[in-house]
């Protein structure tokens, strides 16, 4: 799993997981072993699609893996300078044209981040799945012509945002490349893709990651990846107040 | 030379150095925006257009920060029977010289130093206007310094001061926010040009639902002629965060959070919320980021009149809406809320492109 997509899915929990059975197992300390970075920064863009509309956001941003800290910024011309800081399981938005620093919480959690597939909620999620999920190991099946051990998590508590999630995982370069999330009462809420995945040092990234909320009707989420650094010097004090305001 | 006019060539001259100082990360960014109201009075109705062409100048390296914000106004109201101040206005809002140092973030210039929880009631808000047809409009900047200290990753100290003796909203201000428990909260010290002395406290957090309150006393040099203010809120969402709500109670003991009207001001300069008491509530619909209906409404406990502003937005591409929203005052003719003040209704049909 991607350890460069700290805010984006790091948050989905497919993080540290280790589940019942020796299969399982060996399954997970291969993707484990893809994520062991201490500091990341990276460029992207984010589409937003509904129908045959589409919004374009371009943000860059940082990542620490003690503390889990993350900080992203905006620079397309409708949302530049809007900034992010989640630091474990809270988060900050700065708005530049109030030059202030409000926390997200209550209604905003549930809103997708800049109005897209994935939600302040997911980005939050921070126990690996091993604290969260009990995991089962199904048939194996076939993902854009590459061969994927299919593991079922099943929550171990009930105030998780997603009862069960489904994950398709690489037989060779374990990585996930499909994901499904189920809330409680088996609904799927959102279907996630991973491709593009690339070698990047000694770890395999994707670099295009889909997800749809399948509670928006013709709605989808692409984020590219232009570059993702690993174990790099991050900016002083990135992962406080104060640099928001920079 | 007349302060307002130092100002504005105090601002210019940031604005030039921001634009042309060879630093990193010079950027310019813009927006035009325009609003055409057709305004029901007892006279009858009226029509009233404002366009809106904003620039922003941004030049950034690792310790400096240059910022301005320059407007200009066109208002157009062939046949409104008010006082119209400005047909053409430039104004600048904010323009600043920023510096990240060891000791601090020192912000020089027409900056504005943001106390307490951003919101139409924060008692602590420096400048006391609002737009109900935008509340999000941004705030006007006061010629100052602000000096901010970060005491770890979520905790500072925050101080203001501003030259502008003369002026009503200027101010000198003391904070420490901090964060613990999950909440945002901190306690705030403003001395206000008024003469006013205010202190008080603030938080903000999670308890299943999002609560936030906010609490001030005002008292002068002599520690008499006291008076309160307050105001307490939370809110919440359904559906996944498709339907959000929130209500807030906002009680001031002497109308200490009189507003001017940021809209009206530029016609008529009317004030809002001279009232004790009021209920604020909003009850929002977001779907997803192509489109949100919100509808806001004041309510002034007193006199029982209301203010209510349903408001549609279409996103219709990369940076360009597309907003209808209304106003209706449902109070009787003096009221706050009433016709005699705000007029029978308000249609506005609002487009803004940002580039």
């Amino acid at each position: 799993m991607c350890r460069s997509l700290t805010f984006l899915l790091l948050a989905l929990g497919l993080t540290v997981p280790v589940w019942a059975g020796d299969k399982a197992l060996e399954i997970v300390r291969r993707i484990d072993s893809n994520e062991s970075f201490k500091t990341e920064s990276f460029q992207a863009t984010m589409t937003i699609q509904k129908g045959s509309r589409t919004l374009t956001k371009v943000f860059f941003g940082f990542g620490q893996r003690e503390g889990r800290k993350s900080f992203m910024e905006f620079t397309n011309p409708e949302d530049r300078g809007v900034k992010y800081l989640k630091l474990d399981n809270e988060m900050w938005i700065f708005f530049p044209d109030a030059d202030d620093v409000m926390k997200i919480s209550g209604h905003m959690l549930r809103q997708g981040m800049m109005g897209s597939d994935l939600s302040y909620e997911d980005m939050l999620e921070n126990e690996s799945l091993e604290e969260r999920y009990q995991a089962v190991l199904l048939q194996d099946e076939t993902v854009d012509n590459r061969a994927c051990n299919v593991v079922e998590l099943t929550a171990k508590r009930p105030d998780l945002t997603y009862e069960r999630q489904k994950i398709f995982v690489d037989q060779e370069r374990f990585v996930p490349l499909r994901l499904e999330l189920y809330a409680r009462g088996g609904r799927l809420l959102k279907r996630m893709s991973q491709e593009e995945v690339t070698r990047i040092g000694d770890r395999w990234v994707p670099l295009r990651i889909t997800i749809q909320d399948l509670r928006r009707k013709d709605s989808k989420t692409v984020v590219a990846f232009q570059e993702i650094k690993f174990d790099v010097a991050l900016p002083k004090d990135v992962f406080t107040k104060q640099y928001l305001m920079r | 030379m007349p302060l307002a006019m130092r100002t504005v060539c105090g601002c210019l001259a940031l604005l030039l150095f921001a634009a042309v100082s060879g630093r990193a990360e010079l950027s310019l960014t813009g927006a035009l925006r325009n609003d055409a109201a057709w305004i029901a009075l007892d006279s009858g109705g009226h029509f009233v257009n404002l366009l809106e062409n904003r620039w922003v100048v941004e030049n950034r390296t690792d310790a400096w920060r240059f910022y301005g914000d320059l407007r200009v106004w066109a208002l157009a109201s062939p046949d409104l029977p008010l006082e119209i101040s400005e047909a053409f206005a430039v104004r600048i809002p904010r323009a600043f010289v920023r510096y990240l140092s060891e000791l601090g973030v020192f912000s020089l210039g027409k900056t504005y130093a943001a106390f307490g929880l951003l919101g139409v009631f924060n008692p602590f808000e420096l400048d006391q206007s609002v737009n109900v047809a935008d509340l999000g409009y941004v705030k006007q900047g006061l010629l100052g310094l602000t000096w901010e200290l970060g005491l770890g990753d979520l905790s500072g100290l925050q101080a203001f001061v501003s030259p502008e003796g003369n002026s009503q909203t200027t101010a000198a201000g003391l904070g420490l926010n901090t964060h613990a428990l999950g909440f945002d909260a901190g306690l705030v010290v403003l001395r206000r040009g008024t003469g006013q002395n205010q202190a008080g406290l603030f938080l903000k957090g999670d308890l299943e639902v999002e609560v936030q309150a906010s609490a001030a006393w005002h008292a002068d040099d002599q520690g008499k002629n006291g008076y309160g203010e307050a105001v307490a809120g939370l809110d919440y969402s359904l559906s996944d965060g498709e339907w959000l709500f929130g209500v807030q109670y906002a009680f001031q003991e002497r109308a200490a959070a009189r507003k001017t009207d940021q809209a009206a001001s530029v016609l008529s300069g009317t004030s809002m919320f001279n009232g004790k008491q009021y209920i604020y509530g909003w009850l929002q619909y977001l779907p997803d980021q192509f489109f949100q209906a919100r509808c806001d409404a004041f309510w002034n406990v007193e006199d029982r009149s209301s203010l209510v502003v349903p408001s549609a937005t279409w996103v219709l591409a990369d940076g360009l809406s597309a907003t209808l929203l209304g106003m209706i005052p449902t109070g009787p003719g003096r009221a706050e809320f009433g016709h005699e003040s705000l007029g029978r209704a308000a249609l506005d049909a609002r487009v803004e492109a940002k580039f």
